[in-house]
């Protein structure tokens, strides 16, 4: 009966580590898409972010980025609002928003960390 | 007998058209005759001309119109882009009033400055040089190309053998060009484009401007046509229409700055390898942006924020 208590301890623990684990990741993962957006993407040239009091942007080319969840709730759309940054004129072609991912300027990896951030957004 | 007759005739004109042409224009000799018999050439021929520049100019305005309502070119040379951006023209401050004074005089006395012959700048312009420079950039027939104001100005250095002036340099040029700009002070951009050799330097200007460069995949139209008056950044994209008459530019700090330099630092902010200061391609463009500008008045050496 004792040993039963211990490995459901040790699985509990484990399981709570994890947890924790991975919400710290997804905030150190939105952290860096957030110095993303501000540096080398440097998103806020072009939108606002109005519920984000730490970035003052008067930016009106692009959409103001706010409530992306319920904007992109899905899998697919997640990927559609990365395929966004990818390459915008696939979807607009007459965009003026810089190609991301196929012109090289984020890699595929800090495509996903900004996708991360404005989902806190 | 008819049929028959037909048919060789067809043949007769295939073998002929095998013997003339190669296999990549044999059939694009076949389907001229078939245009032909058909009667489809003239409906060809007849198909909408394309717009005159001045055509495109006033298109370019209303697209601005529709971007920005109840705005007017001269608001735009005036630097009112939208309701809340005031962009291209700042007046003067006690400093940089200073400033372009300092600069104007010096471009006065490299203007006045007598060659080893005699002569001076003045001597190589109509109206020694007033209200002239509103006519640059111009197609010149003879070299085919299109000349600046900075282009005319070494010229007639050329032309009286004297060492040129570098198009960059601060002191020089640049004061020299205010300087020449201000004698057209208020007089309206008059380009003109006339000729089919001009308009194709105009047409190369225009694919320019719409030519996305660099990494970040910019056109000059993306900002000055198709975003004109929003906010990027802190700071309004100003209209193309009304541009070209606020150059060159003073800098804080006291430099002059051409509008060909200003056209390299938009490359550089698409991450594309700026065109030289100079290279025909980037006359092209100024010539094409200039008349986008016809009819503004001139406006001494204004200050870039």
């Amino acid at each position: 009966m004792v040993r039963l208590w211990r490995v459901a301890c040790l699985f509990a623990g484990v399981g709570l580590g994890l947890c924790v684990g991975s919400q710290v990741s997804a905030q150190s993962a939105s952290q860096q898409g957030r110095a993303l957006f501000l540096g080398t993407a440097n998103c806020v040239q072009c939108h606002k972010t109005p519920t984000e009091t730490g970035i003052k942007s008067v930016s009106n080319i692009g959409p103001a980025l706010e409530a992306i969840k319920q904007k992109y709730p899905t899998i697919a759309d997640r990927a559609r609002l990365r395929e966004r940054i990818w390459d915008a004129s696939k979807a607009k072609p007459d965009t003026i928003m810089p190609p991301y991912g196929k012109h090289r300027i984020l890699t595929e990896a800090e495509i996903d960390l900004i996708v991360v951030y404005l989902e806190t957004l | 007998m008819k049929t028959e007759l037909l048919r060789n005739l067809i043949f007769a004109f295939d073998r002929y058209v095998h013997k003339l042409f190669s296999r990549t224009t044999f059939a694009a000799a076949w389907t001229a005759a078939i245009l032909f018999l058909t009667g489809i050439t003239p409906s060809i021929t007849a198909a909408e001309e394309p717009q005159t520049p001045e055509q495109q100019r006033q298109t370019l305005i209303r697209v601005l119109q529709s971007r920005v309502p109840g705005s007017t070119p001269s608001d735009w040379a005036s630097g009112v882009n939208s309701a809340a951006a005031v962009i291209q023209a700042i007046p003067l401050t006690a400093d940089n009033a200073t400033n372009s004074a300092d600069i104007l005089a010096i471009g006065k006395k490299t203007w006045e400055r007598k060659f080893k012959d005699g002569k001076t700048f003045a001597n190589c312009f109509p109206n020694a040089g007033k209200r002239v420079a509103a006519a640059y950039p111009q197609f010149d027939p003879k070299s085919k190309q299109v000349v600046t104001a900075e282009i005319a100005l070494n010229q007639c250095l050329t032309l009286h053998k004297e060492p040129l002036l570098g198009l960059t340099d601060n002191d020089t040029m640049g004061s020299l060009s205010a300087y020449f700009k201000s004698l057209s002070d208020g007089q309206k951009l008059a380009i003109r484009v006339t000729g089919t050799q001009a308009r194709e330097k105009f047409d190369a200007g225009r694919m320019l401007f719409q030519r996305r460069l660099g990494q970040q995949g910019f056109a000059c139209a993306s900002c000055h046509v198709q975003q004109a008056g929003s906010i990027l950044g802190k700071q309004g994209l100003s209209a193309v229409v009304g541009q070209a008459v606020t150059w060159p530019r003073l800098q804080p700090g006291g430099r002059v700055l051409g509008i060909q330099m200003q056209f390299q630092r938009c490359m550089e902010r698409s991450s594309a390898e700026p065109i030289a200061v100079g290279d025909p391609e980037m006359n092209e463009l100024e010539y094409f942006h200039a008349f986008m500008s016809g009819g503004l008045g001139i406006r001494g050496l204004a200050v870039q924020r």
